[in-house]
This record gives C-alpha cells, structure tokens and sequence, in this order.
C-alpha cells in the first residue's frame, strides 16, 4: 500500500513538473535536444580514439559507447524522478524544507520527487541513440531499461547521503557535488584502465563500479541471476542507508524564515 | 477538549562564536566559543477545540520557532508537546491529516501553475478522492470569491489573491487546527481585511481551532477572542482579547482645543501629556476618575474642539514586550 502510494506520487510530481515546463514548449524541447546533442559530442571523442586503437583493455567502441549510455541513463532517470535530491544541502542550510515536513508524506520521498530536470528526458533518450548506434541486439534493449533504473536508484541514494552532510556541516552538497561529478566522470572510461588503487576506491568511496562496471559486465555477459541479485541487493542497502541518514539528520534541521515559494 | 498542550516546552540553539577580523585567524584552528539561545524557554499552555487564539511576540520573542514544533517541523529541547492528541514530532504523517499551516513568508503553491491544479495535486498529496476534492474545491472557492482566478496561472495573481489560494489549499483536507504564521504579511489593508473576514469565517461556520501569529494588531483584534504574549521565549500574558481591553485599555487619551490659553492643574487619575498654547493632550485614568470630570474643569464656552480616544492596542503589546505593564 505504502509503496504504491509513493509511486504514485512519484509519477504525480513527474507529471506536474514535465506540466510546468511544458508551458515553455521552445524551451521544453530545446533542453532535450541540447542534452542529446551535448552526450552526443563525446561519440566522436571515441571515434578518434579509435582510429589510432582497436581496443581500450579488451573495450571496443560499441562497448564503450554501452558504458556511457548507462551512464547517461542512471544520470537520467537520477534526475528526472529524483531531481530535488540534489538541493538537499541548499534546503537543509537555508531552512526550506518546512513545506514538505508539513505534509501527510515520506519527507525524502516527497522532497527529492519535488523537482525534475526536463534535459534528464534528453539523457534517457540518448540511451536509445546509443543503442541504435552500436545495433544492439534484443537483449542489450531489454538489459538496459532495469540497469539504468537500478543504477539511478544507486546514484541517487548515494547523492541524498552525501547531501545529508548537510545536516551536520552545513555545506554538505559541496561533498555531494564532487562525488557526483567524479561518478560521471569515471562513469566514461572502461574499468581497465584504472589501476588497483582507483579500483578499491571506485567500488568504495566512489562506487562508480556498481552504477555502471558491474551492470556493463551483466549487459556484456547476458542474464545471470547473481549479478542482477547482486545490484538489487545493493541498491537496496544503499537506499535504506540513503533514508536512516536523512532521518537522522533530519532532527538536527534548523527551519528559518526566509521568504521563499515554490517555482 | 484541548486541541493543542503544551507543557514547559523548550528549545535552545547552539551556534559558534563568529570572529571577525585578525580575532578570525587567531581562532582558526581553535575551539570556537558556543553561543546558546534558548529561543523557547519553558512555555505553557493549552488550547480548547473551536478557540481562535493570538500568538504574538517581537521578531525572535519564539513565536514561529513554537508553531514549527507544534507541526512537528522541529524537534523541542525538552518539555512536551500533543497537538490533537499526537505527539508532532512521532506521529508528524498522522497529525498532517488533521492540521493545516498557512506560513506568510513561505509559498507552498506551484506559481507556474494554476491554482486549480495546485489544489488538484494537494488533495492527492492527503490522499483525497477526487469526487470529494473537486467538490471541496467549488464549496472553497465560492466561500473564498476565487472562482474567477481559479484557473490563472498563480504567478499572474496579487499577493491578496495567492494568500487566499493559499488558504484554501490548506482547508482542502479539512483540517481540525489550522496554524497560521504572520498571513498578512506584505498586503494591502483591503486585503488584509479580506482574509481577515475570511479566517474568522472558516472559524466560526467550519469550526476550525485557529492559532494566529501576527505583527499586525488588527489582525489580532479582528479575529482572535485570546491572546497568547511572548517575549524572549516566556509567556509574558495569556488572556481573552476581552480582558486584555478591559485591562489595560483602562485610560483615555483626551485632545482639547480652546478658544483661550488656559493655565491647567494636574488632579489624581488626570495627567497633562501635552500642551501647545490652546491645544492639550490629557490622560484620564478611567478607575480613579473620569471624562466627565475632567471636562468639568473646563468653562464649557471655552471648549472649541474635543475628540476622546482610548489608548491604542499596539501601544499596549508595545508595553507588554517590554515587560513593564501598561499602568507603570
């Protein structure tokens, strides 16, 4: 019950926050469109690099190509469903979160629904770009949809706990913001080519591995049980530990007074 | 039945000392200093079903830090706290249900939409069905005068207008209380006035407990039958708006203009305030004498101009806060 509550209103927020951009159709449009054409630019990147090289540590492009699709996919559907995880910090230091500590929901579940990046719709389609280009087999397409939905899951539980810092340091989304970009950053190259040291830490700290290593291997590999086991399991710790640090963190908050409003 | 209990309830702030300047560098890698506030110190207090109840203090007296604990936004100090029989900060999703928050200085409404579709996504935040919601819309919106703007995107609205919005998308649920922190901040009079009719009517015709924070006395006067002052987080009165008139509105302010300069004798109860050649400011202290007397004082053919006036409401808040009471 509680569950289908929360995807309801999950869907709710969506469909009121794609409502309000849509008002602004031009520039609805244009931010999907500039969002693919901005992950497209990184296809010639590769392009290049692969005239002078067959392959990168046994990665050809087309595998390469998966790895930033996933990539883009996780990012998207982090920020279009889950957009307000990554104001966390700036509501918690500024006392805004009043409105949703008011209403007869989950307080995360409600905040981080709250507000959607319209370019993210730009990311998610561009994982089908990649897949067209690379012609994917069936089961690629079918791999895909769960592991960008997982990593997404895994991507932003990471963000709301880093973000939750917030609670304790006040600037904890400048943390949040590193970790974030460092995982996209790594998202981009195949995992050989990181020596042990990055490794540990790409499956610790900044766990790169699990959004995206771990479901390309899966992809590559075909289904197998274990490794999809494997990652559910792991998003599913790092969301319950993404909410016990919220809550926590939550008795500490400091409301405030400033004027502020919904946009 | 009390709707709201609040037993010596407290919450203190603890921040660092900031230094500035060389003092800055000098405690870089020291331990900085702890600053406590104890914004609510102890409070007390209790308030029955129906009741429309003035909350008021100066900026900072702990009037806004105690309705966030009363909705379970922040977590007291010590002390308790059941609001319609829950515990706010336990059962915050349970007490949500039943209460409804109107903050001033905090739009809850999407601006880019209308506040139709605001009310729409409301409702179903409280889990309303649709058939009931829109029914409650159209009951809220002609009590409210708000049919005509209902479908206008809200950033296109006054502020009077978003205000009045904003209160209906807190009835939506029918709440049992609804908390209202400093609602007329930044309107109009006229506006003011409306929604200070209309926060008496859902008072009175849909039995709602109201709790009112206002800087503003008018409100205050206008729709609450008690007032609740706070100053540096005590309770400095709780009385009936009724006794606190009787009380302490107690003096008249008595302006007389003559057609000849007159020398003036002070009596008990009778004060000269002000004097400028024909025209006197005196105060009558209505439990030791009164106007009548003090009229008799004059030669009534020298009397030119005469208005009487009690002392004004916010001259006496203004003496409470600073904790003297009005007859010092």
């Amino acid at each position: 019950m509680a569950v289908r509550k929360n995807l309801a209103l999950i869907f709710k927020y969506l469909k009121l926050n794609i409502q309000k951009e849509y008002q602004y159709k031009t520039s609805f449009f244009l931010q999907i469109l500039m969002m693919i054409a901005n992950n497209s630019f990184f296809i010639i990147q590769w392009l290049i690099i692969f005239s002078v090289t067959d392959s990168l540590g046994g990665y050809g492009f087309n595998e390469v190509l998966l790895l930033w699709g996933i990539s883009a996919g996780m990012y998207g559907v982090g920020h279009l469903f889950f957009g307000g995880a990554y104001h966390i910090g700036d509501l918690v230091y500024e006392g805004k979160l009043d409105v949703f500590l008011t209403q007869p929901k989950n307080v995360l579940i409600n905040l981080i629904c709250s507000q959607s990046s319209i370019s993210a719709i730009g990311d998610i389609l561009y994982v089908f770009v990649v897949l067209i280009i690379i012609n994917a087999t069936w089961w690629w397409y079918l791999a895909i949809i769960p592991v960008c939905i997982i990593g997404g899951l895994i991507y932003v539980s990471i963000v709301v706990c880093f973000q939750s810092l917030s609670f304790y340091i006040k600037r904890g989304n400048a943390v949040a913001d590193m970790i974030s970009t460092a995982i996209t950053l790594f998202a981009n190259y195949p995992p050989v080519i990181f020596n042990m040291f990055t490794k540990v830490i790409l499956f610790t700290i900044i766990p790169v591995g699990f959004i995206i290593f771990v479901p390309a291997q899966y992809i590559f590999l075909g289904f197998n049980l274990w490794w999809i086991l494997g990652m559910v399991g792991f998003a599913i710790f790092l969301c319950g530990l993404a909410f016990l640090l919220f809550k926590l963190g939550l008795r500490k908050y400091n409301s405030s007074n400033l004027m502020g409003g919904r946009v | 039945m009390n709707i709201i209990e609040v037993k010596d309830l407290k919450k203190t702030f603890i921040s660092k000392k900031k230094y500035k300047g060389k003092e800055m560098w000098k405690h870089l890698f020291k331990k900085k200093e702890k600053i406590v506030k104890n914004a609510v110190d102890g409070i007390t207090f209790s308030v029955e079903e129906g009741e429309s109840l003035a909350f008021i203090g100066p900026n900072g007296a702990g009037k806004s830090t105690t309705i966030k604990m009363l909705t379970g936004i922040l977590y007291p100090t010590s002390g308790e706290v059941r609001v319609l029989g829950f515990n706010p900060q336990k059962d915050r999703i349970k007490l949500s249900y039943r209460l409804g928050t109107v903050f001033g200085q905090k739009e809850q409404l999407w601006v880019h939409l209308s506040p139709y579709d605001n009310f729409l996504f409301f409702g179903s935040i409280y889990d309303i069905k649709k058939e009931e919601l829109k029914k409650t819309i159209d009951e809220l919106s002609k009590l409210f005068e708000i049919e005509d703007i209902i479908n206008q995107p809200v950033r296109s609205l006054s502020l009077g207008q978003r205000m009045k919005c904003e209160v209906v998308a807190s009835l939506l649920h029918k709440p049992k209380l609804l908390l209202f922190d400093e609602p007329t901040i930044g309107l109009d009079p006229i506006a003011k006035e409306t929604l200070r009719g209309l926060i008496k009517k859902i008072n009175k015709e849909l039995k709602t407990t109201i709790l009112f924070t206002s800087h503003d006395v008018g409100d205050i006067e206008e729709v609450c039958k008690r007032v609740i002052i706070v100053n540096n987080g005590k309770i400095v009165l709780d009385d009936s708006m009724r006794n606190l008139k009787y009380h302490h509105l107690n003096k008249k302010i008595v302006e007389v203009n003559l057609k000849r300069e007159v020398e003036f004798k002070e009596r008990d109860g009778i004060k000269l305030l002000k004097q400028n050649k024909t025209l006197m400011k005196i105060e009558v202290d209505m439990t030791v004498t009164s106007v009548n007397e003090l009229l008799g004082l004059f030669n009534a053919e020298d009397i030119q101009d005469i208005t009487i006036s009690s002392t004004p409401l916010e001259e006496i808040i203004k003496t409470i806060y600073k904790g003297k009471t009005i007859d010092e």
